[in-house]
């Protein structure tokens, strides 16, 4: 794991390449892209996301109608740090918080889906996509 | 003339490249113990004077020279300005020593500034220095207070703050009244004194990328609130005010929020 500080915000996409180009040698290091996640694909998991009906609370980019707006939008989930404002996000515990809300949160207003473990990897690998 | 027009546009892309690049190489030294070039530094102090006399010039200083409203002011200083300020014959807490800029020894401050700057400095803090603001921790009356006691500094011997520190307690908080009807603009202000921009990205604040909680856009629409609570009036305050109490694990803490600030926070939001 390497110790960079990202850093993402006010500068858009534009200015960091243009600087990029002209300091290519000293920020190479600044091209690291979130690692892909064993496990899970990414493409089956967008479309279980809208199977599952998950858009009806959450808005979530890519997913076709998710427009939600219940529980929080799902965009940048990736990157945040509590799931439930309680669970560390990591992608075991986002699979777990998928399939049974309330075992972590018995007042979650979130329901327990009959969502499968694999389904559940599936549908992590396109939201820890979603940086 | 063309042709010095041409030079002047190279000349200042070279130079808006060339601080870019100081920028995101990493280059520009913002650690605590590289102090300042001497004419930043000037210019800096110079901006921070010129700002607090022009915001204080129109503040009407109450009588400060009550002896009970002076020990009022001692027990706030003691709770909440020492740690870093230091005392006569008292040194600030080695954690302040660290700070950059070094917070100020309040006997020269008292001498040279206005109480209406002191008041001001206190109440809004200044930016980028480690002095906070007190707005949203202390009424104006124990912001008096305080000033009325920093006032005194210069005058007292070391032996002389020590037997009177000795001699007060602690200063319970007066707490501000709320308001009969929230203000959405006040709210603005005490979610970033609260800090809530730490964890939160809310529309309307300018603040860290840092998303340790959900985003707050929408939150005045969204049917629940920290997916426990429906979003009915009242609620919405009385999770920023005790969120343990309604979500027993949650990593959002009490943070000892107001009424009256709970209520501005929860107006501005709902408006988001």
């Amino acid at each position: 794991m390497k110790a960079t500080l990202r850093r993402r915000g006010p500068l858009g996409a534009a200015p960091r390449v243009l600087l990029a180009v002209a300091l290519c040698g000293a920020l190479a290091a600044c091209a690291d892209d979130p690692p892909p996640l064993a496990g899970g694909d990414a493409e089956r998991g967008r479309l279980l996301l809208r199977q599952f009906g998950c858009g009806t609370c959450h808005r979530i980019p890519g997913v076709a109608a998710a427009t939600g707006n219940v529980g929080p939008p799902l965009a940048g989930v990736a990157r945040r740090v509590y799931l439930g404002g309680m669970l560390p996000n990591t992608p075991e515990n986002m699979a777990r918080w998928i399939r049974e809300p309330r075992h972590f949160d018995p007042d979650t207003a979130m329901p327990d889906l009959p969502v499968s473990e694999r389904h559940a990897r599936d549908m992590v690998a396109y939201l820890q996509g979603l940086r | 003339m063309k042709r010095l027009l041409v030079t002047l546009s190279v000349l200042a892309a070279l130079a808006v490249a060339t601080a870019g690049s100081i920028v995101y190489a990493g280059l520009y030294d913002i650690s605590a113990t590289a102090q300042h070039l001497a004419p930043t530094y000037r210019i800096l102090d110079l901006a921070l004077h010129q700002a607090i006399n022009r915001h204080a010039a129109d503040i009407v200083v109450p009588p400060l020279d009550d002896p009970e409203m002076r020990r009022r002011g001692l027990a706030l200083f003691k709770q909440h300005c020492v740690q870093c300020h230091g005392a006569p014959g008292v040194a600030p807490e080695p954690f302040a020593l660290g700070l950059k800029p070094a917070a100020a020894n309040l006997a020269y401050t008292a001498r040279e500034w206005s109480p209406g700057a002191i008041f001001w400095t206190i109440q809004n803090g200044i930016k980028m220095t480690g002095m906070p603001a007190w707005k949203f921790r202390m009424s104006e009356s124990d912001l008096w207070a305080t000033v009325a006691f920093v006032r005194t500094l210069p005058s007292l011997t070391p032996q002389e703050y020590q037997a009177q520190a000795a001699s007060v307690g602690e200063h319970g908080h007066t707490a501000e009244p709320a308001t009969a009807r929230p203000d959405p603009q006040r709210g603005r202000i005490a979610l970033q004194q609260y800090a809530c921009v730490t964890c939160h990205s809310i529309p309307g604040l300018v603040g860290p990328d840092t998303p340790v909680g959900p985003p707050l856009d929408g939150i005045g629409s969204r049917a629940s609130i920290a997916g426990a609570l429906p979003n009915e009036p009242g609620n919405l305050e009385r999770w920023l005010r005790h969120p343990q109490e309604v979500s027993p694990h949650s990593a959002m803490p009490d943070l000892g929020v107001t009424a009256r600030d709970a209520a501005d926070m929860a107006a501005y939001l709902s408006t988001r």
